[in-house]
């Protein structure tokens, strides 16, 4: 080959990040990093391990949370999340949200029933769906369940339930868990919108059903909603959070929690 | 039911380790990388609980982690990073049930890291880490306990002499 790229530290930084240019150095990064089929070597020996560590799951810890629980929602917050983030939980309708369902929702407890889970796991674990910050304090969740603290897969579902809410996917059979947290299909836009506020993308944007609520929604403290605090304003409004079938009709800035970091 | 968790937990498993093995593999050796694998994630699974982040920093904690273990390896056998990776023992770890095109594609991965792993040190990890384990530059820093300007100019100069091994002629 006579035609030779010049390789800059930009280039190179580019190919590093994404080897997909015709170069040579490119075709080596991409053999370097190529997928793997099959078993991987430990995987067993590592999934027994986590395996192990989770036999101790049924002994619940103080917090009332098993570490099987909280380790694999650790994990777990990486592949939701940037499901999530691709629109994949949309796109994919029941499989997509089965899958996150399944992945995120699964009791700890030996019941299947998921519903089951949720007394069992306060929602300040979940730092992957949530954000560093998580939903707000047990105290503030323990104002908003009825029965029990809800479990932090729930805002993964919520999270889930407002995307999907733009293309009419609020039915799936995967949402039963949310729907019975929130206590009435027609609750759950409220209750999500109470939990990790608001749908990004409101869907009905252009009609303030109730106008007089957003105002109410600005908390003079947070006028910015990149400062918006897990000192949630929301149990201390409860007329929005608990209208049924309330869509914000504006984004309500102020109650807007810290956003999840998204993966990607 | 805990399939879902086992599933999960596979699932980032698969993801992480191929590159944490390829990384280690240049440092201390086929042989010894898997056994640090293990070590790097039992200890990974032991403390979890200290883990607060997201995808791109669990692996770049799993990868310190497992960084820290080939480095106290190499140092109670009083060795250096070994940067040579015998080809074939990379090859065919899978299962048995490779195509060929996967043999061939293996056997690729090899040859690759066999020449990144002829690199001096500090390019040879910044290659690695942004490339196989795919860290962005700033995460490989804190891997390796430096800054991402300096991941870089490391990982710029490691491509520049691979692209010299690949073009002798030139």
């Amino acid at each position: 080959m006579s035609t030779r790229f010049r390789l800059t530290r930009r280039s190179a930084d580019r190919l590093l990040d994404a080897p997909s240019a015709d170069e040579p150095v490119a075709g080596l990064l991409r053999a370097a990093s190529a997928p793997v089929t099959g078993e991987l070597p430990g995987e067993r020996t590592a999934l027994a391990q986590f395996r192990a560590s989770a036999s101790l799951g049924p002994v619940v810890s103080a917090e009332g949370t098993s570490l099987m629980s909280r380790a694999s929602r650790k994990l777990l917050a990486v592949p939701v999340a940037a499901l999530a983030a691709a629109g994949v939980l949309v796109a994919g309708g029941g499989v997509a949200l089965a899958a996150s369902q399944g992945a995120l929702h699964v009791p700890f407890t030996g019941h299947d029933n998921r519903s089951d889970e949720a007394p069992s796991a306060p929602a300040s674990q979940n730092p992957g769906l949530s954000g560093s910050h998580g939903p707000a304090t047990p105290g503030e969740d323990a104002t908003h369940a009825p029965s029990g603290t809800p479990s932090p897969s729930l805002d993964g579902l919520c999270h889930a339930f407002q995307a999907g809410a733009e293309h009419g996917g609020q039915d799936n059979p995967a949402f039963a868990a949310l729907t019975a947290a929130a206590g009435g299909a027609d609750k759950v836009d409220a209750f999500c919108a109470d939990r990790i506020g608001p749908s990004a993308k409101p869907t009905h944007p252009a009609k303030p059903t109730h106008p007089a609520k957003p105002t109410q929604a600005a908390t003079p403290e947070h006028p910015s909603p990149s400062h918006a605090t897990p000192t949630h304003p929301s149990p201390t409004k409860p007329t929005q959070a608990a209208t049924p079938g309330t869509r914000p009709a504006l984004p309500a800035p102020a109650v807007t929690p810290t956003k999840p970091p998204q993966a990607h | 039911m805990r399939a879902g968790d086992e599933d999960a937990f596979r699932q980032v498993y698969r993801a992480v380790q191929p590159g944490l093995l390829r990384y280690l593999s240049v440092l201390v050796g086929v042989h010894d990388a898997e056994d640090v694998a293990g070590e790097t994630w039992a200890q990974a699974i032991r403390d979890l609980d200290l883990f607060l982040g997201s995808d791109d920093a669990f692996r770049g904690w799993l990868t310190t982690i497992g960084r820290n273990r080939a480095l106290d390896l190499l140092r109670s056998k009083g060795r250096r990073p070994i940067l040579d990776v015998p080809e074939e023992e990379i090859v065919g770890r899978a299962d048995g049930r490779d195509t060929e095109a996967d043999a061939l594609a293996l056997v690729g991965t090899a040859e690759a890291l066999r020449l990144i792993a002829t690199l001096p040190p500090d390019q040879a990890e910044a290659v690695l880490l942004r490339a196989v384990v795919g860290l962005n530059a700033k995460a490989a820093g804190q891997v390796l306990g430096k800054g991402a300007g300096a991941v870089r100019t490391a990982a710029y100069r490691g491509l520049r002499s691979l692209e010299k091994k690949l073009q002798p002629e030139v």
